[in-house]
């Protein structure tokens, strides 16, 4: 098989550095070793980048780190028991009709608050007591929650945000997040779930270990959904991992081979 | 030493082998077309290790003795690289067997989902992204 032999090439070259180190070794047999693999060196950093254990600071749970969840895909798949995205008869008609060639996230275009979060991407979140970011490897693109006791701009509604308008505050170890304003051009997941001006999200996040932090949201939005419905996502600490570079223009190739697919035709 | 050193090389492995981030932008199924499986030999021209997703191209040598060059996407080199792979894992002349679905706009334009390397090294090599899954190709 590929991995013994190259397992005994390697070895091989090994031996022969080994041989000129003969005369001065143990000449006994090692001991019989695990067949473990060797641990990876530990990083060297912040806690959150090497899994230590945080210092233990008086206030909410830190959630600074590198975390990753998997993309949308459907989110209908990931109501809570119980809950259920149920379209109205528009938000069904534009289900049905939706092009997947025009996925504003193929084109470059910033993710929603939500899609920004639940990606293939990891997601770094930054945290201090009045505002917390979270930046999206994905597009490179950031949100910020606001955690001062500010209102959403009054002017909102005139001015959406592609990454919406964001206020939080703690509900003990949660983190309750209230996001407005978010620009009807964005989907809420890769399957073409689609929304209107008036999407209201109420976002739960808690660290319920260290390495896990839990993320369940409600979406209101009467236009497209007969009622409110919670999902349910879990992102894992990315313990060594870091933000990579993502460029989405650099050599972009995939907008000129897109067919017209539509609706069911692209999931 | 020697099983620290084979330990170290079936970690190497291992890695190739990771679950790990990897890219998902978009619905697959608006550009690549999934009951099209294309599988395909040759000889590596080049290689763009770029974003948003990495691209090389294999002369193919048809059973007519025609050569095709193929354009490859790949998955973004971000997760690529959390995978194992780096930027010189396919080099120029390398030859390479790829598994991959054609784009719908036709040429010769496929998404790799598995690649078999120069060495006998086995890779995902696509993207997360609703495609044909990664479980079949390997990949943890």
């Amino acid at each position: 098989m590929n991995c013994r032999s190259l397992a005994s090439m390697f070895a091989s070259a090994a031996l022969a550095l080994l041989a000129a180190n003969a005369v001065a070794q143990n000449s006994n047999p090692p001991a019989a070793k695990s067949r473990k693999a060797a641990p990876k060196p530990k990083p060297k950093g912040a806690w959150w980048y090497t899994g230590d254990v945080p210092p233990a600071i008086p206030g909410p749970p830190d959630m600074t780190g590198v975390w990753y969840s998997g993309s949308t895909g459907d989110l209908s798949k990931s109501t809570l028991p119980g809950q259920e995205l149920v379209l109205t008869p528009y938000g069904k008609q534009r289900y049905e009709t939706v092009d997947h060639a025009k996925d504003p996230d193929t084109f470059c275009l910033p993710q929603g608050p939500g899609r920004q979060l639940m990606s293939a991407h990891p997601v770094m979140i930054l945290q201090r007591p009045d505002v917390i970011a979270f930046l999206s490897e994905s597009q490179r693109v950031f949100r910020l929650v606001y955690m001062d006791g500010r209102g959403h701009p009054e002017d909102l509604a005139d001015y959406p945000e592609w990454t919406g308008s964001s206020i939080g505050h703690w509900e003990g170890n949660t983190l309750v997040a209230d996001t407005r304003g978010i620009n009807d051009r964005t989907w809420i997941d890769t399957s073409g779930h689609e929304h209107s001006k008036d999407l209201h999200m109420t976002e739960r996040f808690t660290l319920t270990s260290q390495n896990v932090l839990e993320y369940v949201t409600t979406y209101e939005d009467p236009v497209f959904f007969a009622k409110p419905f919670t999902i349910k996502r879990v992102f894992k600490r990315q313990i060594g991992d870091r933000i990579m570079d993502q460029a989405c223009m650099e050599n972009e190739k995939d907008v000129k081979s897109l067919m017209p697919t539509i609706g069911d035709a692209g999931r | 030493m020697m099983n620290r050193v084979l330990n170290v090389f079936a970690v190497s492995v291992g890695l190739i082998f990771a679950a790990a981030p990897v890219l998902a932008h978009h619905s697959f199924a608006a550009e690549y077309d999934s009951t099209k499986p294309v599988k395909i030999t040759g000889t590596v021209t080049k290689v763009e290790w770029m974003n948003p997703h990495i691209y090389y191209y294999l002369d193919v040598k048809a059973d007519d003795g025609k050569v095709a060059n193929y354009a490859i996407e790949g998955g973004t080199p971000g997760g690529l690289y959390r995978q194992g792979w780096r930027k010189d894992s396919l080099r120029v002349g390398d030859v390479i067997t790829v598994d991959g679905f054609r784009a719908k706009d036709g040429g010769n334009h496929l998404n790799g989902r598995r690649v078999v390397l120069a060495d006998g090294t086995r890779l995902f090599g696509g993207s997360d992204d609703g495609g044909p899954g990664a479980e079949a190709y390997g990949k943890k």
